[in-house]
């Protein structure tokens, strides 16, 4: 019985050998092919491939930026797709990144769920002539040529504060419902508020008691931490929630203790969640930008890299059909516009 | 099929003082835990008597609580279902859209939707574990992939809407009968129904005596496989109800929905007594170590303990209840427990050892010599595989 | 004997699968065996070979630990925090599987020491050791490490096409399958993992043998942390949570069996290259994420069953003895 089990190990390995040695020969035989991909970069427009990457597939926003950006795709004749894992992954990530590249995609378009972990495998794709734009959570600076964001980290914060203070008459105490520690957006977002609060005369009756992140991104801990938020702090006026999943956990909790009177909820939200909150009166106001605008914009971006008429520097300008001309700011930053601010009155006028 | 009796009232100690007798019950334990937790908390956070404190952690407990019992008859039948999140995620999209689209669906429709959903994705475990004869936590483990997957596939990349759900789920946590949620007494009706049943009637104590002891089981006749079948159907048909609840709870529901939520039941269950080895614990367990996980939960929270201590002490939490219900066990039962000791490579739970003989051998004789079914086993140690317990 | 030679098809049954893959996938994308996707094909899943090589001995004592990501997690941590520290970066990297060492230690203790469920108790470590990663790096991460950690973890040797990561993976694999298949150390471990009872009355110390296969996950799992830092170039204390079930995965891919007692290490390399190459091939084919989640799924269920079928044909009563395994003992839940 022994001879046989070792018998069978040896083969094994024999075999996993032999296994590498055929994946070597491919290797060797395609060695020249794999690098032609390399010059492409001059062309751009018809039949050439592009690859976008969402955090994960399957929530509304990156759903409607790959919309958006499929559409602007058509004017030139790109072929976009549009891939990524089922659950927020820097590791799944890399692999899609390489798979697009392999497959010969000349650019592709990422929001990253670890800015640093993802920026190794760009940057090997760069080197094959890849173009690479970041959209909504970027990557490195090394990693990407441009990076396209909603909107401003100094606007987001403004808006916000505005849409409390302007509820609560610039006075009072609020609190920060966040994401997760990890996620880099808000944390900035955060920042700048923290910041702006300190420096900006308008704001100088407005107390922030606390800054609130929940273990995960979930709606569950959200609802949670929206609760012992409340708990803990009954006297705040109102809470500042910076992403579409915290502001609507933290509109229904007020809304499920019958609180909306005593409490402002506002933040950054998706208008059709929170469509009910604000036909019932319970949240007043609420912004955020045009996903599929942010789409569209990082397709532009794309065409001026792929056809060489930009490269990602500052001050750099790219038009967008029907969107009019967008400048490169400073760290390859472009912002696709503005954040909308919701109220009853506007709610129907937009169905993004 | 009556004789194999319960474990948990299972004669292994016959002389016990009454005081035994109720240490012996899980449950009394978790209650004075859950209770001494609540003082403490009480007296030493002011932010914890915030009013409507305590029903907002029942409230927050339910869907763990219902998901949590399901799981529980799994691991006592001597398996494990890695997929329920995945299948409560599936039944909030799917029952969530198919109640908010068709009119005439009220309650008792929506229920029975979600119960048969989930029952047949349930299914799908069992006929992987008793047709392709899978073991229990690599199937579930491959069922959590396709059900995922599906999720994202259903969901297209868009999500279910509050404002989609019709009134009556809508509101699950802004009515209040009695001062509880119909959230709440969902759960609290699902943990009853469940806990007498696996207590009363014979299914359940097929299910305890399938767990103690599948080989035994068999001899008696019990059908093993059904039971399996049904234990899973079971388990998926209550995360599937849990999935129209939670559609209700938080509104919103899109790809990510019911993610992890097989850790917390597991976790739910392993803190509530259900020992993972099979045949013993109890739902009525598993719900209230569904309430103290929720309730350690909420004083973390609103003790503003780093969010990052947080999971270290969950998983310390766990670690320390398995331990501690191993030791306990061990010590209620030491009488017996000596006279198997020799088997040191044993580590099913005394209870069960004494119920089902020495060393896995076939047999319900308690008093068989150790020596006699080692020495049966000794020959091919290597290429036979016997039932190691 | 019979159920070892039938088992013994299972490496030819993956290296079947490879080739299936391999034609087919260069049949519908001729990239899939292009220089640039084979590379980076090999760099992305040095961390999965990793998991997988390290817990496979204990899936073989019929144990279970689902810590290994959290562990890798931590160790990484631990690694960078010494680094940045001012530690040399392959000191720091040393210290790094010492921890992980411990860290197996600790799992070991409660499971085989305290005879607790190991599903049960890696359950909690799981958390616990995340946790304790996050307590360390408060939700920052550490970036920017020093060449020659990025050379091991993605570089190639100096004039060839080959990846350093893969050679020393290939180093790991062979020392590993030495310790499991031609050792006496690999002897008990079969002993334990096939009948625990049997073992111990014939002398086969148990409890050392079921803590070294756990010592042996936690130092594999320090070992993909190094692994991860060198090709990603980044630590969070957030990282490789998801690479924990494609190592299960492909462990039981692999051939050793959920219940214990059976299996190679050679096997779960191959499942490795097959789960990876199936991925790539679906990707460059244009299959999307979630079809891809459910192909994975699908293929082990596909790979069991088919298993159970090989089984059953010669004859009906070696398929009647599988019965009462999948009966009597699962996968950290019966042993």
């Amino acid at each position: 019985m022994r001879s046989v089990t070792r018998h069978r190990w040896l083969a094994a390995l024999v075999a996993v050998a032999a296994a590498l040695a055929v994946a070597a020969c491919g290797s060797s035989s395609n060695g020249g092919g794999g690098g032609s991909g390399g010059s492409g970069g001059s062309g751009g427009g018809s039949g050439t491939k592009l690859f976008m990457i969402p955090k994960f597939t399957g929530i509304p926003p990156f759903t409607q930026a790959a919309a958006g950006a499929r559409q602007m795709a058509s004017n030139w004749g790109y072929k976009l797709s549009y891939g990524g894992p089922t659950s927020a992954s820097a590791t799944q990530q890399v692999n899609f990144i390489n798979t697009a590249v392999s497959s010969g995609n000349k650019g592709i378009f990422i929001s990253a769920d670890d800015p640093s972990a993802v920026t190794p495998a760009l940057k090997r794709a760069s080197q094959r002539g890849v173009k690479v734009v970041s959209f909504d959570s970027d990557v490195l600076p090394d990693g990407r040529s441009i990076f396209v964001q909603g909107a401003n980290a100094q606007s987001i914060a403004q808006t916000q504060l505005n849409m409390l203070g302007s509820q609560i008459g610039y006075s009072g105490s609020f609190a920060i419902l966040s994401a997760q520690a990890t996620d880099t957006n808000q944390v900035q977002w955060n920042k700048v508020l923290v910041n702006l609060l300190k420096t900006n005369p308008k704001y100088k009756n407005m107390h922030l008691v606390t800054i609130v992140n929940p273990p995960d991104d979930g709606t569950p801990s959200a609802v949670q931490y929206a609760q012992s938020l409340l708990k803990e702090h009954p006297t705040i006026k109102g809470i500042i929630a910076p992403t579409t999943v915290a502001v609507a956990a933290a509109a229904q909790v007020v809304k499920q203790q019958g609180l909306c009177n005593k409490y402002v909820v506002t933040g950054l939200g998706d208008p059709q969640q929170m469509k009910s909150f604000v036909t019932s009166g319970c949240v007043k106001k609420f912004a955020l930008w045009s996903f599929t605008k942010e789409g569209q914009v990082a397709m532009c971006a794309m065409h001026g890299l792929l056809t060489g008429s930009i490269s990602g520097k500052e001050g750099e300008k790219f038009t967008c059909p029907k969107l009019g001309s967008f400048t490169v700011a400073a760290n390859g930053t472009v912002t696709a516009g503005p954040a909308v601010v919701f109220s009853k009155a506007n709610l129907k006028a937009f169905t993004f | 099929m009556s004789a194999v009796a319960p474990p948990t009232a299972a004669q292994p100690v016959r002389r016990r003082s009454p005081v035994d007798r109720l240490l012996h019950h899980n449950e009394t334990g978790l209650i004075g835990l859950i209770v001494l937790v609540t003082v403490i908390a009480e007296a030493a956070v002011p932010a914890f008597r915030a009013s409507g404190n305590d029903t907002q952690i029942l409230d927050n407990a339910a869907l763990v609580m219902i998901v949590a019992v399901g799981e529980a008859l799994v691991i006592t039948a001597r398996q494990i279902d890695l997929s329920v999140g995945a299948i409560l995620g599936l039944n909030a999209y799917l029952v969530g859209s198919a109640v908010g689209h068709i009119g005439f669906a009220g309650p008792l429709v929506g229920t029975v939707m979600a119960l048969a959903l989930g029952a047949l994705l349930g299914l799908g475990n069992g006929i992987l574990i008793e047709r392709v004869k899978m073991p229990a936590i690599i199937a579930t483990l491959a069922t959590l992939s396709i059900y995922g997957g599906l999720q994202v596939v259903v969901t297209h990349g868009s999500q279910l809407y509050s404002s989609q759900l019709p009134g009556w789920l809508g509101n699950i946590l802004s009515t209040s009968w009695l001062g509880l949620s119909p959230l709440v007494w969902a759960a609290i009706v699902v943990v009853v129904i469940v806990a007498l049943v696996a207590r009363y009637t014979p299914w359940g104590r097929d299910i305890y005596a399938i767990g103690s002891n599948p080989e035994a089981a068999a001899y008696l006749g019990l059908r093993a496989g059904r039971r399996t079948y049904q234990a899973f159907a079971a388990c998926g048909a209550l995360a599937g109800l849990a999935g129209m609840l939670y559609a209700g709870q938080y509104g919103n529901v899109d790809a990510t929905a019911g993610a992890n939520f097989e850790l917390t039941a597991i976790a739910a269950a392993v803190i509530g007594g259900v020992s993972l080895f099979g045949g013993s614990g109890s739902p009525l367990g598993a719900a209230l170590g569904a309430l103290l996980l929720t309730e350690i939960e909420n004083i973390l929270a609103v003790l503003k303990i780093s969010i990052f201590a947080q999971q270290t002490l969950q998983g310390a939490a766990i670690v320390i209840a398995v331990a501690a219900y191993s030791l306990l066990s061990r010590r209620l039962n030491r009488p017996v427990r000596r006279s198997l000791r020799v088997e040191a490579g044993q580590s099913r739970p005394p209870d069960q050892l004494a119920a089902e003989g020495p060393a896995g051998t076939s047999t319900l004789a308690r008093s068989e010599p150790v020596s006699d079914s080692v020495s049966e086993q000794l020959p091919d140690r290597v290429t036979r595989k016997e039932p190691s317990a | 004997m019979s159920r070892l030679r039938s088992l013994g098809r299972w490496e030819t049954g993956l290296l079947v699968m490879i080739a299936i893959v391999v034609v087919v996938g260069q049949a519908i994308s001729p990239d899939l065996l292009s220089t640039y996707n084979l590379q980076t094909i090999a760099i992305n899943n040095t961390v999965l070979a990793c998991l997988a090589l390290g817990v496979a001995p204990v899936i073989i004592a019929a144990d279970i630990d689902i810590s290994i990501a959290s562990s890798l997690a931590l160790c990484g941590v631990f690694m960078a925090k010494l680094w940045g520290g001012g530690m040399n970066i392959w000191l720091a990297a040393l210290c790094a599987i010492g921890l992980g060492g411990v860290l197996g230690l600790i799992n070991g203790v409660f499971v085989v020491l305290l005879d607790l469920p190991s599903l049960a108790v890696t359950l909690g470590t799981m958390g616990a050791y995340t946790g304790v990663a996050f307590l360390i790096l408060k939700g920052a991460a550490i970036v920017d490490f020093p060449n020659g950690l990025l050379n091991l973890g993605s570089g190639l040797i100096p004039g060839t096409q080959i990846e350093i990561s893969s050679v020393v993976v290939l180093g790991l694999l062979v020392g590993l399958t030495f310790l499991v298949h031609a050792s006496p150390y690999g002897r008990s471990l079969f002993a334990v993992g096939a009948n625990r009872q049997a073992a111990l009355f014939s002398g086969i110390a148990v409890i050392r043998t079921r803590m070294i296969a756990f010592v042996i996950a936690g130092v594999f799992a320090a070992l993909a942390a190094i692994f991860y830092l060198g090709n990603y170039d980044s630590v969070q204390a957030n990282i490789a949570s998801d690479q924990l079930l494609p190592a299960i995965t492909a462990v039981i891919l692999g051939g050793v069996s959920a219940y214990g007692g059976t299996g190679t290490i050679p096997g779960v390399v191959l499942a490795v290259i097959l789960l990876s190459l199936l991925e790539s091939a679906l990707g460059l084919a244009g299959v999307s994420g979630q079809a891809q989640t459910i192909a994975v799924g699908v293929l082990l269920i596909i790979a069991i069953g088919a298993g159970a079928v090989i089984q059953a044909l010669p004859g009906m009563r070696r398929a009647t003895r599988r019965v009462p395994d999948s009966e009597t003992g699962e996968l950290g839940v019966g042993h």
